[in-house]
């Protein structure tokens, strides 16, 4: 039977065993000396532990709005040709970081507009006034621009509907 | 799709949520990993050519990889140029559900980023992405029994902090 685990220090066929990557005679040689040494159950009960806790972890989601961005931001990109390999990256990530801000407020202008047209259509006793989408969005659009400006004010800053 | 191969479009819809998680996990915060899966779905529809259908998870955790590795030496160099913050931003990072349950989470992303990163790519690629040790030898370009002892080590090295920081159980 191997004894390669008596012969190591690192001990990092434990994780092999752990994780199902070991050959049917190197999981026999763990199972023969984790039956015979308590320090050896000790770790692959500390690595267990480890292993669980990164393999509970909730699947991290992005924020509202971001694939809208990022996927408008990565449409937007020139295509150049590259020669082997993963392409390198041509813009720093700052950049790219800049670039979906950008996106991701027009983005959320247009989810505004379209919560507006919303509105209107579906507020009971309204229908008989005209929104002036057109004008709110391009007001919007433009003081979007700005870097500083969120979405927020849109609501506030124009007339929304008017009577015939 | 054509031939087995998506578009980047459908690699973003069908993968997107893998490859955010797998980012997070290695870059520890919201900013970071939407650069890195920015980068990354910039490197997929630049390479979607030289795909071959086979794992495509463990293609594209091997891209973000890249990319984070790539951002880590480029960080090493101008230790000074971190990642601005982008002042035109209003969405704030998505609530957990639980704050016990985000509160341990915390800690165990904590004791992740401790990791050197020799050790965080293999364990984050092996318990996050669930990649095989030979898809992570691959995605990383070292031997397999490497994989294997950076694993061990960084895990023994992660419960040793969570430990330390009063994390007894995952």
């Amino acid at each position: 039977m191997t004894d390669f685990l008596g012969a190591r220090d690192d001990h990092d066929f434990l994780s092999g065993y752990l994780d199902g990557e070991l050959t049917a005679d190197e999981r026999a040689g763990v199972e023969a000396q984790l039956a015979t040494s308590a320090e050896l159950r000790a770790e692959l009960a500390d690595v267990t532990a480890a292993r669980d806790a990164v393999r509970g972890l909730p699947r991290r989601e992005a924020p509202a709005g971001f694939w809208d961005a990022v996927l408008a931001t990565v449409a937007a990109e020139p295509v150049e040709a590259t020669e082997g390999g993963e392409a390198a990256p041509v813009v720093a990530l700052d950049e790219r970081r800049r670039r979906r801000a950008r996106a991701w407020r027009i983005a959320g202008a247009a989810a505004a507009a379209a919560a507006v047209v919303l509105a209107v259509i579906l507020v009971p006793g309204q229908r008989q006034v005209r929104p002036n989408v057109t004008g709110a969005a391009t007001q919007h659009a433009a003081s979007s621009s700005d870097l500083g400006d969120s979405i927020g004010p849109i609501t506030a800053a124009v007339p929304l509907m008017r009577p015939r | 799709m054509a031939d087995g191969v998506p578009s980047w479009e459908e690699v973003a819809r069908d993968h997107g949520r893998f490859l955010y998680n797998v980012a997070y996990r290695l870059a520890g915060n919201d900013d970071d990993a939407q650069d890195l899966v920015q980068e990354a779905l910039l490197r997929v529809r630049k390479g979607l050519e030289r795909y071959q259908p086979g794992s495509l998870e463990g293609w594209l955790a091997r891209i973000v990889t890249n990319v984070f590795l790539d951002e880590m030496r480029r960080r090493k160099r101008r230790p000074t140029d971190a990642l601005p913050e982008d002042p035109g931003r209003v969405l704030p990072p998505a609530p957990a559900a639980d704050e016990v349950q985000r509160g341990l989470s915390d800690e165990i992303q904590h004791a992740l980023e401790e990791l050197p990163e020799e050790f965080r790519v293999p364990v984050v690629l092996c318990d996050v992405s669930d990649l095989s040790y030979e898809q992570i030898a691959d995605a990383t370009g070292v031997p397999i029994g490497t994989v294997r002892s950076r694993i061990h080590r960084g895990r023994r090295m992660l419960r040793a902090s969570l430990t330390a920081g009063g994390v007894t159980g995952p």
